[in-house]
Protein backbone atom coordinates (compact mmCIF):
# COMPACT_ATOMS: atom_id res chain seq x y z
CA UNK A 1 0.00 0.00 0.00
CA UNK A 2 2.97 2.33 0.84
CA UNK A 3 4.28 1.55 -1.91
CA UNK A 4 1.92 2.40 -4.60
CA UNK A 5 0.84 5.80 -2.77
CA UNK A 6 4.81 6.36 -3.27
CA UNK A 7 4.47 5.70 -6.68
CA UNK A 8 1.76 7.77 -7.17
CA UNK A 9 2.89 10.56 -5.49
CA UNK A 10 5.84 9.92 -7.92
CA UNK A 11 3.52 10.51 -10.69
CA UNK A 12 0.86 13.29 -9.90
CA UNK A 13 4.97 15.59 -9.25
CA UNK A 14 6.10 14.86 -12.65
CA UNK A 15 5.36 17.84 -15.12
CA UNK A 16 3.03 17.60 -17.79
CA UNK A 17 3.63 14.88 -20.11
CA UNK A 18 5.08 15.47 -23.51
CA UNK A 19 3.90 13.24 -26.69
CA UNK A 20 3.10 9.84 -25.84
CA UNK A 21 6.55 8.97 -25.87
CA UNK A 22 6.75 10.77 -22.01
CA UNK A 23 3.19 9.12 -20.68
CA UNK A 24 4.74 5.37 -22.05
CA UNK A 25 8.40 5.84 -20.19
CA UNK A 26 6.64 7.67 -16.55
CA UNK A 27 4.44 3.83 -16.30
CA UNK A 28 7.00 1.80 -17.33
CA UNK A 29 9.20 3.72 -14.19
CA UNK A 30 10.01 0.40 -12.13
CA UNK A 31 8.29 1.03 -8.59
CA UNK A 32 10.64 -1.04 -6.31
CA UNK A 33 13.80 1.53 -7.57
CA UNK A 34 13.47 2.84 -4.32
CA UNK A 35 14.04 -0.03 -2.69
CA UNK A 36 17.25 -1.24 -4.78
CA UNK A 37 18.77 2.22 -4.90
CA UNK A 38 21.10 1.85 -2.33
CA UNK A 39 22.76 -1.66 -3.40
CA UNK A 40 22.64 -0.17 -6.85
CA UNK A 41 24.78 2.84 -6.08
CA UNK A 42 26.85 0.62 -4.15
CA UNK A 43 27.85 -1.88 -6.48
CA UNK A 44 27.55 0.61 -9.90
CA UNK A 45 28.83 3.72 -8.34
CA UNK A 46 31.65 1.74 -6.93
CA UNK A 47 32.43 0.23 -10.01
CA UNK A 48 31.96 3.01 -12.38
CA UNK A 49 33.42 5.04 -9.88
CA UNK A 50 36.47 2.46 -9.75
CA UNK A 51 36.89 2.55 -13.84
CA UNK A 52 36.56 6.49 -13.65
CA UNK A 53 39.77 6.78 -11.07
CA UNK A 54 41.54 4.11 -13.39
CA UNK A 55 41.51 6.53 -16.87
CA UNK A 56 42.43 9.74 -13.90
CA UNK A 57 45.28 7.59 -13.30
CA UNK A 58 46.80 6.26 -16.31
CA UNK A 59 47.20 9.66 -16.97
CA UNK A 60 49.79 10.03 -14.38
CA UNK A 61 53.61 8.91 -14.09
CA UNK A 62 52.84 7.73 -10.80
CA UNK A 63 54.83 4.97 -8.48
CA UNK A 64 51.60 4.67 -6.33
CA UNK A 65 53.12 6.20 -3.38
CA UNK A 66 54.53 9.71 -4.13
CA UNK A 67 51.82 12.64 -3.51
CA UNK A 68 52.34 14.14 -6.14
CA UNK A 69 51.81 12.09 -9.12
CA UNK A 70 53.17 13.72 -12.76
CA UNK A 71 50.34 14.34 -15.24
CA UNK A 72 51.58 12.76 -18.45
CA UNK A 73 48.03 12.84 -20.43
CA UNK A 74 48.32 10.10 -23.12
CA UNK A 75 52.23 9.45 -23.24
CA UNK A 76 51.43 5.90 -21.71
CA UNK A 77 49.16 4.95 -24.38
CA UNK A 78 51.48 6.00 -26.93
CA UNK A 79 54.48 4.09 -24.99
CA UNK A 80 52.04 1.53 -24.90
CA UNK A 81 51.46 1.58 -28.64
CA UNK A 82 55.33 0.78 -29.20
CA UNK A 83 55.72 -1.71 -26.79
CA UNK A 84 56.80 -4.83 -28.43
CA UNK A 85 55.62 -6.71 -25.26
CA UNK A 86 52.39 -4.77 -25.18
CA UNK A 87 51.44 -6.85 -28.71
CA UNK A 88 52.98 -10.00 -28.15
CA UNK A 89 50.35 -10.33 -25.01
CA UNK A 90 47.57 -8.92 -27.70
CA UNK A 91 48.77 -11.59 -29.67
CA UNK A 92 49.38 -14.67 -27.22
CA UNK A 93 45.72 -13.58 -25.72
CA UNK A 94 43.83 -14.04 -29.36
CA UNK A 95 46.09 -17.43 -29.59
CA UNK A 96 44.98 -18.51 -26.47
CA UNK A 97 41.45 -18.10 -27.04
CA UNK A 98 41.23 -19.28 -30.34
CA UNK A 99 42.62 -22.70 -29.35
CA UNK A 100 41.31 -22.46 -25.88
CA UNK A 101 38.08 -22.35 -27.15
CA UNK A 102 37.83 -24.26 -30.10
CA UNK A 103 39.25 -27.22 -28.07
CA UNK A 104 36.83 -26.65 -25.04
CA UNK A 105 33.91 -26.44 -27.48
CA UNK A 106 34.96 -29.56 -29.21
CA UNK A 107 35.68 -31.98 -25.87
CA UNK A 108 32.92 -30.54 -24.06
CA UNK A 109 30.84 -31.12 -27.11
CA UNK A 110 31.53 -34.87 -27.38
CA UNK A 111 31.65 -35.79 -23.33
CA UNK A 112 28.28 -34.17 -23.46
CA UNK A 113 26.62 -36.17 -26.49
CA UNK A 114 28.38 -39.18 -25.19
CA UNK A 115 27.22 -39.04 -21.75
CA UNK A 116 23.76 -38.50 -23.27
CA UNK A 117 23.21 -42.08 -24.59
CA UNK A 118 23.22 -44.98 -22.55
CA UNK A 119 26.76 -45.26 -20.50
CA UNK A 120 27.06 -47.11 -17.32
CA UNK A 121 28.03 -44.97 -14.02
CA UNK A 122 27.52 -42.06 -16.08
CA UNK A 123 27.54 -40.07 -12.99
CA UNK A 124 30.84 -41.21 -12.24
CA UNK A 125 32.39 -40.08 -15.98
CA UNK A 126 30.41 -36.20 -15.23
CA UNK A 127 32.09 -35.81 -11.68
CA UNK A 128 35.36 -36.61 -13.19
CA UNK A 129 35.12 -34.45 -15.96
CA UNK A 130 33.85 -31.78 -14.06
CA UNK A 131 36.21 -31.55 -11.13
CA UNK A 132 38.96 -30.39 -12.67
CA UNK A 133 36.77 -26.88 -12.99
CA UNK A 134 36.59 -26.46 -8.85
CA UNK A 135 40.24 -27.44 -8.26
CA UNK A 136 41.85 -23.91 -7.58
CA UNK A 137 44.60 -22.25 -9.91
CA UNK A 138 47.25 -22.50 -7.08
CA UNK A 139 47.08 -25.86 -6.05
CA UNK A 140 46.62 -27.48 -9.84
CA UNK A 141 49.85 -24.95 -11.01
CA UNK A 142 52.49 -26.31 -9.18
CA UNK A 143 51.79 -29.80 -9.76
CA UNK A 144 51.70 -28.82 -13.40
CA UNK A 145 55.04 -27.56 -12.92
CA UNK A 146 56.16 -30.74 -11.26
CA UNK A 147 55.00 -32.53 -14.37
CA UNK A 148 55.42 -30.44 -16.99
CA UNK A 149 59.82 -30.09 -15.60
CA UNK A 150 62.66 -31.75 -18.02
CA UNK A 151 62.51 -34.84 -15.76
CA UNK A 152 58.72 -34.80 -15.00
CA UNK A 153 56.06 -37.23 -15.17
CA UNK A 154 55.07 -35.79 -18.65
CA UNK A 155 58.67 -36.41 -19.94
CA UNK A 156 58.59 -39.95 -18.53
CA UNK A 157 55.21 -40.96 -19.68
CA UNK A 158 56.14 -40.44 -23.13
CA UNK A 159 59.44 -42.32 -22.80
CA UNK A 160 57.87 -45.12 -21.34
CA UNK A 161 55.57 -45.17 -24.68
CA UNK A 162 58.66 -45.11 -26.85
CA UNK A 163 58.22 -41.56 -27.33
CA UNK A 164 60.98 -40.59 -26.11
CA UNK A 165 62.92 -38.31 -28.68
CA UNK A 166 59.76 -36.18 -27.78
CA UNK A 167 61.05 -35.19 -24.21
CA UNK A 168 61.96 -31.59 -23.85
CA UNK A 169 62.22 -29.23 -21.38
CA UNK A 170 58.31 -27.92 -21.20
CA UNK A 171 58.42 -24.49 -19.36
CA UNK A 172 61.79 -24.06 -20.39
CA UNK A 173 61.10 -23.29 -23.89
CA UNK A 174 59.36 -20.27 -25.31
CA UNK A 175 57.75 -22.29 -28.37
CA UNK A 176 56.16 -24.88 -25.58
CA UNK A 177 55.67 -22.70 -22.83
CA UNK A 178 52.20 -21.10 -24.29
CA UNK A 179 51.07 -24.67 -25.53
CA UNK A 180 51.67 -25.64 -21.71
CA UNK A 181 49.43 -23.21 -20.25
CA UNK A 182 46.79 -23.45 -23.33
CA UNK A 183 46.82 -27.65 -22.56
CA UNK A 184 46.35 -26.62 -18.77
CA UNK A 185 43.73 -24.46 -19.53
CA UNK A 186 41.62 -26.72 -21.51
CA UNK A 187 42.12 -28.98 -18.71
CA UNK A 188 40.68 -26.89 -16.14
CA UNK A 189 37.42 -25.44 -17.96
CA UNK A 190 36.35 -28.31 -20.17
CA UNK A 191 33.95 -29.54 -17.57
CA UNK A 192 32.27 -26.06 -17.87
CA UNK A 193 31.43 -26.39 -21.88
CA UNK A 194 30.54 -30.31 -20.98
CA UNK A 195 27.70 -29.16 -18.29
CA UNK A 196 26.57 -26.27 -20.04
CA UNK A 197 26.55 -28.19 -23.21
CA UNK A 198 25.22 -31.42 -21.19
CA UNK A 199 22.62 -29.48 -20.29
CA UNK A 200 21.43 -27.65 -23.43
CA UNK A 201 21.21 -30.65 -25.21
CA UNK A 202 18.68 -31.95 -22.87
CA UNK A 203 16.64 -28.90 -23.98
CA UNK A 204 16.72 -30.16 -27.87
CA UNK A 205 13.67 -31.31 -29.18
CA UNK A 206 13.59 -35.43 -28.65
CA UNK A 207 11.01 -35.63 -31.89
CA UNK A 208 13.97 -33.68 -34.27
CA UNK A 209 16.16 -36.44 -33.20
CA UNK A 210 13.86 -39.09 -33.89
CA UNK A 211 12.52 -37.48 -37.17
CA UNK A 212 16.62 -37.57 -38.01
CA UNK A 213 17.05 -41.10 -37.20
CA UNK A 214 14.36 -42.01 -39.74
CA UNK A 215 15.39 -40.39 -42.49
CA UNK A 216 18.50 -42.35 -41.88
CA UNK A 217 20.57 -39.60 -41.10
CA UNK A 218 24.10 -40.96 -38.99
CA UNK A 219 25.53 -39.95 -35.37
CA UNK A 220 28.16 -37.51 -36.96
CA UNK A 221 25.42 -36.00 -39.28
CA UNK A 222 22.95 -35.84 -36.20
CA UNK A 223 25.59 -34.23 -34.67
CA UNK A 224 26.41 -31.44 -37.19
CA UNK A 225 22.87 -30.61 -38.50
CA UNK A 226 20.63 -30.74 -35.25
CA UNK A 227 22.57 -30.81 -32.25
CA UNK A 228 25.03 -28.08 -33.25
CA UNK A 229 22.71 -25.84 -34.02
CA UNK A 230 20.66 -26.76 -31.47
CA UNK A 231 22.99 -25.09 -28.85
CA UNK A 232 23.78 -22.41 -30.37
CA UNK A 233 22.60 -20.64 -27.47
CA UNK A 234 25.15 -22.05 -25.61
CA UNK A 235 28.15 -21.81 -28.04
CA UNK A 236 27.88 -17.80 -28.20
CA UNK A 237 27.26 -18.02 -24.20
CA UNK A 238 30.54 -19.53 -23.94
CA UNK A 239 32.59 -17.65 -26.71
CA UNK A 240 31.72 -14.51 -24.88
CA UNK A 241 32.57 -16.23 -21.32
CA UNK A 242 35.96 -17.51 -23.02
CA UNK A 243 37.03 -14.46 -24.37
CA UNK A 244 36.77 -12.24 -21.78
CA UNK A 245 38.56 -15.35 -19.54
CA UNK A 246 41.32 -15.02 -22.12
CA UNK A 247 41.44 -11.02 -21.62
CA UNK A 248 41.42 -12.05 -17.60
CA UNK A 249 43.88 -14.98 -17.87
CA UNK A 250 46.28 -14.65 -14.91
CA UNK A 251 46.58 -17.61 -12.39
CA UNK A 252 47.84 -20.15 -14.46
CA UNK A 253 50.32 -18.21 -17.06
CA UNK A 254 51.39 -16.55 -13.40
CA UNK A 255 52.21 -19.47 -11.63
CA UNK A 256 53.49 -21.63 -14.03
CA UNK A 257 56.13 -19.74 -16.11
CA UNK A 258 55.08 -16.09 -14.33
CA UNK A 259 54.78 -15.31 -18.00
CA UNK A 260 58.20 -16.66 -19.10
CA UNK A 261 60.55 -17.56 -20.47
CA UNK A 262 61.66 -14.49 -22.14
CA UNK A 263 58.01 -13.07 -22.30
CA UNK A 264 56.33 -16.57 -24.08
CA UNK A 265 53.58 -16.68 -22.03
CA UNK A 266 52.76 -12.95 -20.82
CA UNK A 267 48.95 -11.92 -21.06
CA UNK A 268 47.84 -8.81 -20.34
CA UNK A 269 46.50 -9.36 -16.54
CA UNK A 270 50.24 -10.70 -15.89
CA UNK A 271 51.86 -7.85 -18.03
CA UNK A 272 49.42 -5.63 -15.71
CA UNK A 273 50.65 -6.76 -12.95
CA UNK A 274 53.93 -6.67 -13.42
CA UNK A 275 53.99 -3.03 -13.95
CA UNK A 276 51.99 -2.15 -11.47
CA UNK A 277 52.92 -4.10 -8.42
CA UNK A 278 57.15 -5.20 -8.51
CA UNK A 279 58.30 -2.13 -10.97
CA UNK A 280 55.62 0.85 -9.34
CA UNK A 281 54.43 1.59 -12.87
CA UNK A 282 50.97 2.71 -11.69
CA UNK A 283 49.94 4.38 -14.38
CA UNK A 284 51.52 2.47 -17.04
CA UNK A 285 49.42 -0.46 -15.42
CA UNK A 286 46.05 2.04 -15.33
CA UNK A 287 46.49 2.86 -19.52
CA UNK A 288 46.63 -1.28 -19.78
CA UNK A 289 43.90 -1.97 -17.57
CA UNK A 290 41.43 0.65 -19.45
CA UNK A 291 42.53 -0.72 -23.10
CA UNK A 292 41.98 -4.38 -21.22
CA UNK A 293 38.20 -3.17 -20.09
CA UNK A 294 38.12 -1.66 -24.09
CA UNK A 295 39.10 -4.92 -25.60
CA UNK A 296 36.63 -6.82 -23.58
CA UNK A 297 33.47 -4.52 -24.20
CA UNK A 298 34.54 -4.76 -28.01
CA UNK A 299 34.64 -8.43 -28.28
CA UNK A 300 31.59 -8.79 -26.33
CA UNK A 301 29.87 -6.55 -28.48
CA UNK A 302 31.08 -8.00 -31.58
CA UNK A 303 30.17 -11.94 -30.09
CA UNK A 304 26.80 -10.20 -29.00
CA UNK A 305 26.38 -8.77 -32.76
CA UNK A 306 27.46 -11.74 -34.38
CA UNK A 307 25.26 -14.03 -32.29
CA UNK A 308 22.03 -11.52 -32.90
CA UNK A 309 22.40 -11.48 -37.00
CA UNK A 310 22.51 -15.19 -36.62
CA UNK A 311 18.97 -15.60 -35.00
CA UNK A 312 17.37 -12.77 -36.87
CA UNK A 313 18.13 -14.99 -39.60
CA UNK A 314 16.74 -18.17 -38.34
CA UNK B 1 75.55 -11.96 -13.78
CA UNK B 2 76.81 -9.44 -11.24
CA UNK B 3 79.69 -12.44 -10.35
CA UNK B 4 80.58 -13.11 -13.30
CA UNK B 5 81.14 -9.43 -14.31
CA UNK B 6 83.20 -9.17 -11.27
CA UNK B 7 85.73 -11.89 -12.21
CA UNK B 8 86.11 -10.14 -16.25
CA UNK B 9 86.49 -6.49 -14.90
CA UNK B 10 86.63 -6.09 -10.91
CA UNK B 11 84.81 -2.73 -10.05
CA UNK B 12 82.86 -2.57 -13.80
CA UNK B 13 79.33 -3.41 -12.58
CA UNK B 14 79.36 -0.69 -10.23
CA UNK B 15 80.18 1.95 -12.99
CA UNK B 16 77.74 1.18 -15.01
CA UNK B 17 75.47 0.89 -12.18
CA UNK B 18 76.12 4.15 -11.26
CA UNK B 19 75.68 5.71 -14.97
CA UNK B 20 80.03 5.96 -15.32
CA UNK B 21 80.15 3.15 -17.89
CA UNK B 22 78.08 2.04 -20.57
CA UNK B 23 76.45 -1.40 -19.90
CA UNK B 24 77.38 -2.71 -23.47
CA UNK B 25 81.41 -1.72 -22.93
CA UNK B 26 83.63 -4.89 -23.48
CA UNK B 27 83.44 -6.12 -20.35
CA UNK B 28 79.66 -6.37 -20.19
CA UNK B 29 80.04 -8.01 -23.47
CA UNK B 30 82.25 -10.23 -22.60
CA UNK B 31 80.00 -11.13 -19.34
CA UNK B 32 77.03 -11.76 -21.19
CA UNK B 33 79.30 -14.22 -23.15
CA UNK B 34 79.96 -16.51 -20.49
CA UNK B 35 76.23 -16.51 -19.17
CA UNK B 36 75.59 -17.78 -22.49
CA UNK B 37 78.09 -20.36 -22.84
CA UNK B 38 77.16 -21.85 -19.53
CA UNK B 39 73.73 -22.23 -21.55
CA UNK B 40 75.64 -23.56 -24.90
CA UNK B 41 78.06 -25.66 -22.86
CA UNK B 42 75.56 -27.61 -21.22
CA UNK B 43 76.95 -26.38 -17.78
CA UNK B 44 73.14 -25.17 -16.82
CA UNK B 45 71.06 -28.18 -16.88
CA UNK B 46 68.13 -28.41 -19.42
CA UNK B 47 64.86 -26.24 -19.18
CA UNK B 48 67.06 -23.75 -16.45
CA UNK B 49 65.71 -20.60 -18.37
CA UNK B 50 62.04 -21.97 -17.00
CA UNK B 51 63.51 -23.26 -13.42
CA UNK B 52 63.26 -20.82 -10.58
CA UNK B 53 65.17 -20.25 -7.95
CA UNK B 54 62.34 -20.47 -4.99
CA UNK B 55 60.85 -23.12 -5.23
CA UNK B 56 62.42 -25.05 -8.10
CA UNK B 57 66.56 -24.72 -7.20
CA UNK B 58 65.93 -24.33 -3.80
CA UNK B 59 63.75 -27.79 -3.68
CA UNK B 60 66.31 -29.63 -5.51
CA UNK B 61 69.49 -28.79 -3.67
CA UNK B 62 67.73 -29.62 -0.47
CA UNK B 63 66.41 -32.98 -2.13
CA UNK B 64 69.98 -34.07 -2.55
CA UNK B 65 69.19 -33.72 -6.92
CA UNK B 66 72.27 -31.27 -7.37
CA UNK B 67 75.22 -30.85 -5.32
CA UNK B 68 75.42 -27.28 -5.85
CA UNK B 69 73.33 -24.08 -6.04
CA UNK B 70 74.16 -20.49 -6.26
CA UNK B 71 72.47 -18.50 -2.74
CA UNK B 72 73.85 -15.82 -0.61
CA UNK B 73 74.92 -15.71 2.80
CA UNK B 74 71.08 -15.74 4.23
CA UNK B 75 71.30 -19.59 2.92
CA UNK B 76 74.33 -20.35 5.69
CA UNK B 77 71.37 -20.30 7.80
CA UNK B 78 70.79 -24.20 6.74
CA UNK B 79 74.05 -24.77 8.11
CA UNK B 80 72.54 -25.39 11.23
CA UNK B 81 70.71 -28.79 11.96
CA UNK B 82 67.41 -27.39 13.15
CA UNK B 83 67.20 -24.91 10.14
CA UNK B 84 68.37 -27.64 7.55
CA UNK B 85 65.75 -30.15 9.03
CA UNK B 86 62.38 -27.42 9.05
CA UNK B 87 63.72 -26.49 5.62
CA UNK B 88 63.87 -30.05 4.55
CA UNK B 89 60.61 -30.96 5.66
CA UNK B 90 58.99 -27.65 4.05
CA UNK B 91 60.94 -29.08 0.52
CA UNK B 92 59.16 -32.06 1.09
CA UNK B 93 61.43 -34.68 2.13
CA UNK B 94 59.85 -37.52 4.10
CA UNK B 95 62.18 -38.76 6.85
CA UNK B 96 64.22 -35.39 6.36
CA UNK B 97 68.00 -36.58 6.99
CA UNK B 98 69.76 -33.15 7.75
CA UNK B 99 73.01 -32.81 5.28
CA UNK B 100 75.93 -30.35 5.83
CA UNK B 101 76.27 -27.11 3.33
CA UNK B 102 79.31 -25.53 3.06
CA UNK B 103 80.06 -22.07 1.25
CA UNK B 104 82.42 -21.89 -1.36
CA UNK B 105 84.27 -18.84 -3.64
CA UNK B 106 82.07 -18.30 -6.92
CA UNK B 107 84.71 -19.87 -9.43
CA UNK B 108 86.87 -17.62 -11.81
CA UNK B 109 85.58 -17.53 -14.55
CA UNK B 110 86.61 -14.22 -16.10
CA UNK B 111 90.26 -14.02 -15.04
CA UNK B 112 89.90 -12.82 -11.90
CA UNK B 113 88.65 -13.57 -8.52
CA UNK B 114 85.14 -12.35 -7.79
CA UNK B 115 84.42 -9.78 -5.25
CA UNK B 116 81.60 -10.54 -3.05
CA UNK B 117 78.37 -7.77 -3.15
CA UNK B 118 75.43 -7.35 -1.02
CA UNK B 119 72.75 -5.00 0.14
CA UNK B 120 70.61 -4.01 3.00
CA UNK B 121 68.44 -7.35 2.62
CA UNK B 122 65.42 -5.17 4.13
CA UNK B 123 64.15 -2.04 5.91
CA UNK B 124 62.42 -2.02 9.36
CA UNK B 125 59.61 0.92 9.23
CA UNK B 126 57.26 1.98 11.47
CA UNK B 127 54.12 3.29 10.04
CA UNK B 128 53.03 6.72 11.28
CA UNK B 129 49.26 5.49 12.46
CA UNK B 130 50.48 2.80 14.72
CA UNK B 131 49.27 2.59 17.92
CA UNK B 132 52.43 2.16 20.72
CA UNK B 133 54.79 4.18 18.16
CA UNK B 134 57.17 4.72 21.06
CA UNK B 135 57.16 1.11 21.82
CA UNK B 136 57.70 -0.09 18.69
CA UNK B 137 60.08 2.50 17.93
CA UNK B 138 62.25 1.24 20.98
CA UNK B 139 62.18 -2.18 19.80
CA UNK B 140 63.32 -1.78 16.39
CA UNK B 141 66.34 0.87 18.14
CA UNK B 142 67.19 -2.51 20.28
CA UNK B 143 67.01 -5.05 17.69
CA UNK B 144 69.62 -2.96 15.26
CA UNK B 145 71.28 -0.77 17.15
CA UNK B 146 71.99 -3.02 21.12
CA UNK B 147 74.28 -5.52 21.49
CA UNK B 148 71.58 -8.38 22.52
CA UNK B 149 69.19 -7.59 20.09
CA UNK B 150 72.37 -8.00 17.21
CA UNK B 151 73.33 -11.07 19.13
CA UNK B 152 69.68 -12.43 18.48
CA UNK B 153 70.31 -11.25 14.55
CA UNK B 154 73.69 -12.85 14.23
CA UNK B 155 73.08 -16.28 15.78
CA UNK B 156 70.34 -16.70 13.17
CA UNK B 157 72.97 -16.83 10.65
CA UNK B 158 70.40 -15.91 8.17
CA UNK B 159 71.60 -11.70 8.13
CA UNK B 160 74.97 -10.37 8.58
CA UNK B 161 74.85 -7.85 11.49
CA UNK B 162 75.20 -4.68 10.93
CA UNK B 163 76.66 -3.69 14.32
CA UNK B 164 80.52 -3.81 14.02
CA UNK B 165 82.23 -6.57 16.02
CA UNK B 166 79.51 -8.82 16.80
CA UNK B 167 79.49 -12.61 16.17
CA UNK B 168 77.65 -15.48 16.16
CA UNK B 169 77.94 -17.48 18.66
CA UNK B 170 79.45 -20.50 17.53
CA UNK B 171 79.22 -22.08 21.02
CA UNK B 172 75.39 -22.30 20.96
CA UNK B 173 75.18 -23.16 17.20
CA UNK B 174 74.73 -26.63 16.37
CA UNK B 175 75.86 -26.91 12.64
CA UNK B 176 74.51 -30.78 11.23
CA UNK B 177 78.75 -31.56 11.27
CA UNK B 178 81.17 -28.81 12.98
CA UNK B 179 84.15 -30.98 11.74
CA UNK B 180 83.85 -29.80 7.88
CA UNK B 181 81.45 -26.54 8.50
CA UNK B 182 82.53 -24.49 11.46
CA UNK B 183 85.51 -23.36 9.48
CA UNK B 184 84.40 -22.57 6.20
CA UNK B 185 81.42 -20.16 7.35
CA UNK B 186 83.69 -18.46 10.05
CA UNK B 187 85.60 -17.32 6.97
CA UNK B 188 83.09 -16.44 4.72
CA UNK B 189 81.45 -14.26 7.78
CA UNK B 190 84.98 -12.94 7.98
CA UNK B 191 85.22 -12.12 4.31
CA UNK B 192 81.76 -10.27 4.39
CA UNK B 193 82.18 -7.62 6.57
CA UNK B 194 84.31 -5.22 4.80
CA UNK B 195 82.11 -5.92 1.47
CA UNK B 196 80.90 -2.50 0.58
CA UNK B 197 79.89 -2.77 -3.54
CA UNK B 198 76.01 -3.11 -3.89
CA UNK B 199 73.78 -5.84 -5.25
CA UNK B 200 70.44 -3.89 -5.54
CA UNK B 201 70.85 -0.93 -4.32
CA UNK B 202 72.58 1.50 -7.54
CA UNK B 203 69.81 -0.29 -9.67
CA UNK B 204 66.03 0.55 -9.85
CA UNK B 205 63.42 -1.83 -10.80
CA UNK B 206 63.92 -1.18 -14.53
CA UNK B 207 67.55 -1.53 -14.73
CA UNK B 208 67.38 -4.86 -13.09
CA UNK B 209 64.29 -6.06 -15.32
CA UNK B 210 66.29 -4.57 -18.64
CA UNK B 211 69.34 -7.33 -17.04
CA UNK B 212 66.99 -9.88 -16.80
CA UNK B 213 65.88 -9.25 -20.49
CA UNK B 214 69.34 -9.56 -21.66
CA UNK B 215 70.10 -12.49 -19.21
CA UNK B 216 67.11 -14.71 -21.15
CA UNK B 217 67.72 -13.78 -24.55
CA UNK B 218 71.21 -14.42 -24.44
CA UNK B 219 70.48 -17.54 -23.05
CA UNK B 220 68.06 -18.61 -25.02
CA UNK B 221 70.09 -17.51 -28.17
CA UNK B 222 67.19 -14.80 -29.26
CA UNK B 223 69.98 -12.44 -29.10
CA UNK B 224 73.65 -12.46 -29.32
CA UNK B 225 75.97 -10.60 -26.53
CA UNK B 226 76.41 -7.56 -28.22
CA UNK B 227 72.64 -7.21 -29.32
CA UNK B 228 71.76 -7.95 -25.50
CA UNK B 229 74.29 -5.40 -24.19
CA UNK B 230 72.68 -2.86 -26.50
CA UNK B 231 69.37 -3.41 -25.75
CA UNK B 232 70.46 -3.39 -22.09
CA UNK B 233 71.95 0.25 -22.62
CA UNK B 234 69.19 1.68 -24.24
CA UNK B 235 66.93 0.37 -21.11
CA UNK B 236 69.13 1.67 -18.49
CA UNK B 237 69.66 4.94 -20.20
CA UNK B 238 65.54 5.49 -20.58
CA UNK B 239 65.21 4.62 -16.97
CA UNK B 240 67.35 7.03 -15.65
Amino acid sequence: MAGTSIAERGLREKPAPAAGGGRRSRRLQPQGLHWILPALVLSVGLIYYCIWYTAVISTWDWDGIDPNPERVGAENYIRIAQDPIFWKTIQHTIVFFVVTFVLQTALGLIFAVLLHSKVKLAVVYKVIIFIPVVLAPAITAPVFRQIYAPDGQFNSVLEFFGLGFLAQPWLGQESTALAVIMAVTVWQWTGLTFVLYFAAMGQIDQSLLEAARIDGAGNFRTLIHIIWPGVRGTTLALAILSAIGALKTFDIPYLITVGGPNYATEFLGTYIYRKTIPQSHVGYGAALSIILLVLALVMALILQVRGGEKRVVR
Amino acid sequence: MQAIANSVEPGFWTKASKGDAKWNEPAMVKTLDIWKQLFSRGIMQEGAIGYQQYPDANNDFLTGKYAMVMMGTWYTQYSTEKAMTAALKAAGVSGAKPFPILPIQFPNVGGNTSEMFGDADYGLSISTKAKDKAAAEAFVTWLTTSQAGQQAVADQLNDVPALKGIEPNFEEINFVDPATQEAPVKDLLAKVAPVTQPRFALLNQDVQDAIFQAAQSTATGKATPEEAANTLQEAAAAAQ
